[in-house]
């Protein structure tokens, strides 16, 4: 009997045994926000990077009704349900903290501006191992660059209303801050970036390749070089709008606009004819790869100005959706550009 | 945690003192028989009152019992036969007893913890237990079909009539918005899956037009696995008074079931053999056309409809006219061995044919059960099951394409006939843009679903110390569920309704892997002395799940091919997981006042990995008390009252990570931190219940009533939260809000005749409840369920409403005239009534006269409203039958009025079995001496409805099995009649 008594505890002592078993079980379906810091590798980093620009598109792609374009730094004039003017918006959905209006673009631009945020932080933990410092330096200037751009987009949807600035902390409500406090964020954002490029170096290379439409003018805007250009650009115009706003017009902005800008589209050897100044870096809406649909609307029509018609590139899946519109009108208001 | 490691570590070291020794006894030896004849009553436990000594009966009914010297009482009891008691004079060593049948089930043993039972005399809680017997009285499909009208508190409704299963338990009201709804199986102490795995429908019917599965598949819940003819008895924990020691699964309920095992005596080999068939039980009624100039003349578009000339065809029983043959061939072995072996072996082949030409469910499957006692002191017990079923359910429900049977008819003026021409050959659907023909579409599109499933259990029971008046066992049980779904939708490029598509010709594969193990150890020390009995028991225990499933969806198929990897484009999605949980618990259980008064307290800590913090321990406690009084009023043979109060969890099944999304650019797959927010402190939902109530028996064991009120409270209730967008998220998960149900159980039992060889055994049950939300810390919302929209009705959890509330535009701000339309500006949102029923009620008689029995079961659900969207089909297209009906409802419907809400109370004829015992001199002479008995029955499920509710069944769901909002009715498979006759015969 004594036999089964030791079996009887061993058995026991066995099972004990599985207390060391580690209660936490990793999610294994996807990967998680948290599972970027220090895991970053050249092809992780090339997914995080067109994921941001991906959403981005989406966003886009997302803002029917709308005055649109495909090139980046193309002027947008949208009139949809986020436009905050509408006082009949605050009764189409539940109060929120963030957007006291609704969603479409607004929303999107600020995830957006998460999948940049977290791609920052992931690249201040980065080590050396898989990338160069100068490649490290060169994409946070990249992205500073973008996050740049989402703060404009947004900032020209709401204007004077203000929007907030994201924090670093997911579960954090900011503020929402007035136009000339995120556009001055904006330039910051710009000359941050600016000094990322100029520390990696201009020649050198993102560590990983943007989408074709990073390419426009003949250049490479892999390369840093051409970073700097586009980022001044953007300061340029950033700050061209910010010296002729009506409320606090600021006249002593002008020369750097203009050294920007000429800088931006060059003056000697690669530099952009003026027949050209309306094309730029454009979201590329045609499909490639295995990418069967990258225009997800599916019978909404896209309202778009023949004015700015020639921004659509060959190809572009939404090309039958457009329909031509110079006057856009609606929940009360309308508008002509012709 | 160390403390409880170090206390379970000290028990099993009293364990090296393995004792044996009893006071000065006799040898009492006796016979227990079957009251009214000389039936031997085996496996019979024969135990003296007061002390640990017991034994049971072999095959002749016999036990020897030593017994201590002097006056003593033994109790004998055998499930399903009425216990006694009786005394031993001193000096008596012959012991002689006659069991009455227990056709009440009075007497039976509950459960009361992983290790624990007590006699139901005692119990504190609601439990119901439902026999072998009266769970397998007339053929189901599946095991939830046969427990259907049988449990109070239990709200079991089939999702269609499709073969195969799809059915959702609901015990004591809906506990969860977010987290698990439906009660665990627990399989001889393994907990089993019970998950349902899409099965690609959606990908022909689009139904929620993406590439993958959905909740609109029309899927089977594996629960339909288990194979009813296997089981001794299935006990119901309804609530967390109940249900505590099983910690964080709790909330929901727990359905215990327990296998059939070997007992002792002479092998016995049961056989049955069934054979049956299906009825179309009911069918929608369209409009009448005989020619295409009378559907022109009745103001339908021309097109298509040409010179053809026919008969006005009944499209409903055309198509879903098949008679299937269906069969089910059941048989098993039962006994023992003299050297301490049992077993139970048994086998399954079933064959359930479905309405339409080419769906069915068949399924196999083996048990061997077997037990060994090594010693005196060791029990060990292996247990495994192997399942196959392969299920074609055809296409039902929502659906995108036109390809469903019902939408196409009611697109389809009946003069057209669609079935299959002479030639092999099917015309096109005239009036469905793509041509689709249901009939074609059953001939060439495939559904197949195998699941291929081990049940595996294995338990080990060492008694360390076995004394006069005390005994400490240890316990070790394990098993492994684990099965293999493996899902394919063939739809050739050949048929109608592909040829419309871009890429015609749609494959879809899925393979689902699913493991599941359990492991858990147990101490059990009882304590007997005069005055009480007192049993400590503490173990722990251990859960993981894993789970896999990969699916892929390919289209532009050339016909005739079967692998996906030769689609011209793919879509692929895999979902994967893992589930651990660890608990420790104590349970101490008091007898005492002469077995009248029984007290419980117990507490199950437990922890998993799905909760927000894995390493914390959340505590489920529970206490309880019963009091059988000892005062009787007349006519009263017992009455007790009985208080419990228990918590348990629902441990959330995600929200607690915030995962990347994958976005495709250019070819080039991109990640970004997905808009629903993680949420790092998410913990188990929590449920605490108080029972009472009293159970009374009475007029000498011929009436039996039971009564129950609880109210039941959730807390922490796992919700979605909109955050602010700017945060870059659009929701996150929270707990919170509060959720308070109160119900009511009522069950009486009777034998009002029972007079020489004819009886009269009837069995009613009544329940009811109200669950409402009593706080909710976000704004009002319509479960994620699924839904058609408010104009027709959905589910809406808002605070102070009831949880089950149904929320449709039912009324106009402006008066309309009949036929005007009420502007969407002016329509009222309102709630409209609730969805679960007011309370249902349970009928079941036997009539036994000689060797006939006469069984019926009658299950009412009185009230709860469904949206009708099946009408809306027939409504919209203007081919329902009655066109002035029609006229009527869209006139409602257009003029802001609930038109599609309708009142889905019924009553239905579940079983009714009409059986025959053959005389002994036939079986004898038709097995050639062989088998002891023969019966043959006559059987019938679903036989009649009433109802008031205007669509094919008032029990249909969309989206499945859905905690809230699962009343959309969507052009359901019809429901159907089953007919079997059954020949069983034990050798």
């Amino acid at each position: 009997m004594k036999r089964y008594t030791t079996i009887a505890l061993a058995v026991g002592a066995l099972a004990l045994g599985a207390c060391k078993d580690n209660p936490v079980a990793n999610p294994i379906d996807a990967p998680t926000v948290d599972a970027l810091n220090g895991a970053l590798t050249p092809t992780s980093l090339r997914q995080l990077v067109v994921g941001a620009l991906a959403q981005d598109r989406t966003t886009w792609n997302d803002v029917q009704s709308a005055i649109e374009a495909g090139i980046f730094a193309r002027d947008v004039y949208r009139i949809d349900a986020s436009e905050p003017r509408y006082v009949t918006e605050t009764l189409g959905g539940n109060p929120d903290p963030g957007s006291f209006a609704g969603g479409r673009g607004f929303a999107g631009y600020y995830t957006a501006l998460r999948a940049e945020n977290n791609l920052l932080n992931a690249l201040a933990s980065a080590g050396t191992s898989q990338f160069t410092q100068a490649q490290l330096t060169a994409t946070m200037g990249f992205v500073r660059t973008m996050k740049a751009y989402e703060y404009w987009r947004l900032i020209e949807l709401r204007d004077t209303v203000g929007v907030p600035i994201q924090s670093d902390v997911p579960t954090e409500v900011t503020d929402v801050r007035c136009r000339e406090v995120i556009t001055s964020y904006i330039i910051a954002l710009l000359d941050s970036a600016l000094t990322d490029f100029n520390t990696a170096g201009a020649a050198t290379v993102l560590p990983v390749k943007l989408p074709t439409g990073f390419s426009a003018f003949g250049r490479d805007y892999n390369k840093v070089s051409n970073l700097i250009l586009y980022a001044r650009a953007w300061r340029g115009k950033v700050n061209f709008y910010r010296a002729i706003n009506r409320k606090t017009p600021n006249a002593a902005l002008i020369p750097s606009v203009i050294a920007d800008l000429t800088t931006a589209l060059g003056a000697g050897p690669g530099a952009v004819p003026a027949s050209q100044f309306k094309f730029g870096v454009w979201y590329n809406f045609v499909a490639g790869g295995t990418e069967n649909q990258p225009n997800t609307i599916a019978d909404s029509k896209i309202g778009l100005n023949p004015l700015v018609g020639d921004s659509v590139q060959a190809g572009d899946t939404r090309a039958s959706k457009i329909v031509p519109r110079a006057t856009l009108a609606g929940n009360g208001i309308s508008t002509s550009i012709t | 945690m160390k403390r409880v490691r170090s206390s379970v570590m000290s028990l099993l070291l009293l364990a090296f003192v393995s004792v044996s020794a009893f006071a000065q006894s006799r040898r009492v030896t006796g016979r227990v028989t079957v009251e009214g004849s000389s039936e031997p009553l085996v496996a019979a436990s024969v135990s003296v009152v007061g002390t640990a000594l017991g034994t049971y009966t072999d095959d002749q009914g016999r036990f020897t019992l030593n017994v201590p010297e002097g006056a003593a009482t033994l109790r004998v009891r055998r499930i399903g036969y009425v216990q006694k008691t009786l005394a031993v004079p001193a000096g008596a060593t012959e012991f002689n007893v006659a069991l009455a049948r227990d056709v009440l089930q009075l007497e039976t043993q509950v459960i009361t913890g992983a290790a624990t039972t007590v006699s139901s005399a005692n119990a504190a809680t609601a439990i119901t237990v439902i026999s072998s017997e009266k769970l397998n009285r007339v053929p189901a499909q599946t095991i939830d079909y046969a427990l259907q009208g049988k449990i109070p508190g239990a709200t079991i409704t089939q999702n269609s009539g499709a073969p195969g299963g799809g059915v959702e338990i609901q015990l004591r009201g809906v506990n969860s918005i977010n987290a698990g709804f439906q009660p665990i199986y627990v399989i001889d102490g393994v907990i089993v899956d019970n998950s349902s795995l899409g099965n690609g429908l959606n990908v022909i019917s689009q139904a929620s037009r993406t590439n993958f599965s959905s909740t609109q598949d029309q899927t089977v819940n594996r629960a339909a696995d288990i194979n009813p003819n296997d089981i001794e008895n299935i006990q119901v924990l309804k609530g967390p008074s109940a249900t505590a020691i099983y910690g964080s699964r709790g909330t929901n309920g727990v359905i215990v079931i327990t296998t059939k095992q070997g007992i002792p005596g002479r092998t016995t080999l049961d056989f049955t053999q069934r054979f049956g068939t299906a009825r179309l039980s009911n069918k929608l009624l369209f409009r009448c056309f005989s020619s295409g100039a009378e559907v022109v003349a009745a103001g339908f578009d021309s097109t298509g409809f040409g010179a053809a000339t026919n008969k006005c065809h009944d499209y409903m029983q055309e198509f879903y006219g098949e008679h299937p043959f269906n069969y089910q061939t059941i048989g098993s072995l039962r006994g023992a061995s003299n050297n301490g072996t049992n077993y139970f072996i048994s086998g399954l082949v079933q064959h359930d044919g479905g309405l339409v030409l080419n769906d069915f469910y068949n399924k196999q499957s083996l048990r061997i059960n077997l037990g060994q006692k090594v010693g005196s002191r060791l029990n060990i017990r292996a247990n495994t099951e192997v399942i196959h079923s392969l299920t074609q359910r055809g296409i039902s429900g929502n659906d995108n394409t036109g390809i469903n049977p019902i939408d196409n008819f009611s697109n389809t003026p009946s003069f057209n006939d669609l079935r299959q021409r002479p030639d092999g050959t099917y015309p096109r659907g005239l009036t469905v843009v793509n041509g689709a023909n249901p009939f074609q579409d059953a001939d060439l599109i495939k559904t197949p679903e195998n699941v291929y499933r081990v049940l595996g259990s294995g338990s080990a029971i060492y008694n360390l110390v076995s004394r006069e008046r005390q005994t400490l066992d240890l316990t070790l049980q394990g098993g492994l569920d684990t099965y293999i779904d493996h899902a394919k939708v063939i739809s050739p490029a050949t048929a109608y309704v592909e040829q419309v598509n871009a890429l015609p010709g749609t494959l879809f594969n899925s393979d689902g892997n699913i493991v599941s193990g359990t492991l858990g150890v147990a101490l059990q020390h009882r304590f007997i002395r005069e005055a009480f009995t007192a049993t400590t028991s503490a173990g722990l225990g251990q859960v993981r799940r894993n789970t896999d499933v990969v699916t892929t969806t390919g289209r532009g198929v050339f016909p005739g091919v079967t692998n996906v990897a030769s689609a011209t484009q793919t879509f692929s999605a895999e979902t994967q997981g893992i589930t651990k949980s660890r608990s420790y618990y104590v349970q101490e259980e008091f007898l005492t006042l002469g077995e009248r008064l029984f007290l419980t307290a117990a507490v199950n800590s437990e922890r998993n990995s799905n909760n927000g913090d894995a390493t914390k321990f959340y505590a489920y406690p529970k206490f309880s008390a019963s009091y059988r009084l000892p005062f009787l009023p007349p006519k009263t043979d017992e009455l007790k009252f009985r208080v419990a109060f228990g918590r348990a969890g629902n441990a959330p099944t995600g929200g607690k990570f915030t995962f990347l999304t994958n976005l495709v650019e250019e070819g080039v797959t991109g990640f970004r931190a997905s808009t629903v927010l993680g949420f790092p402190g998410i913990k188990p939902e929590t449920a605490s219940e108080l029972e009472g109530g009293l159970d009374f028996t009475g007029f000498g064991g011929r009436a039996r009533f039971s009564a129950t009120q609880y109210r039941k409270q959730i807390d922490d209730l796992i919700l979605s939260a909109s955050v602010a967008p700017s945060t870059g998220f659009s929701s996150q998960t929270i707990n919170g809000g509060q959720v308070v149900t109160h119900g009511t159980e009522l069950e009486l039992g009777m034998t009002p005749i029972q007079a020489g060889s004819f009886s009269w055994i009837s069995n009613t049950t009544y329940s009811s409840y109200k669950g409402k939300v009593t706080q909710l810390p976000v704004p009002g919302f319509i479960p994620v369920s699924g839904s058609f929209g408010s104009r027709y009705g959905n589910g809406f959890v808002a605070q102070g409403q009831l949880l089950t509330v149904l929320q449709a535009v039912n009324g106009c701000k402006v008066a309309v005239t009949p036929g005007q339309a009420c502007s969407s500006a002016n329509r009222v949102l309102t709630f409209v009534g609730n969805s679960a029923p007011d309370y249902q009620m349970g009928f079941s008689n036997d009539f036994n006269v000689g060797p006939f029995r006469l069984s019926s079961l009658f299950d009412w659900r009185k009230g709860g409203l469904g949206v009708n969207l099946t009408n809306e089909y027939l409504v919209d297209f203007g081919l329902m039958a009655d066109t002035a009906r029609a006229r009527e409802i869209n006139d409602k419907f257009i003029a802001g009025t609930a038109a599609y809400v309708e009142n889905t109370g019924f009553v239905k004829l579940r079983e009714l079995t009409l059986g025959y015992e053959l005389p002994a001199a036939l079986t004898s002479g038709l097995f050639q001496g062989r088998a002891q008995n023969a019966r043959i029955e006559l059987s019938g499920r679903n036989l009649k409805t009433w109802t008031k509710y205007t669509g094919l069944d008032p029990e249909v769901s969309n989206f499945g099995n859905q905690p809230l909002g699962r009343f959309q009715d969507v052009t359901p498979y019809p429901p159907s009649r089953t007919f079997f006759l059954t020949i069983n015969t034990t050798f």
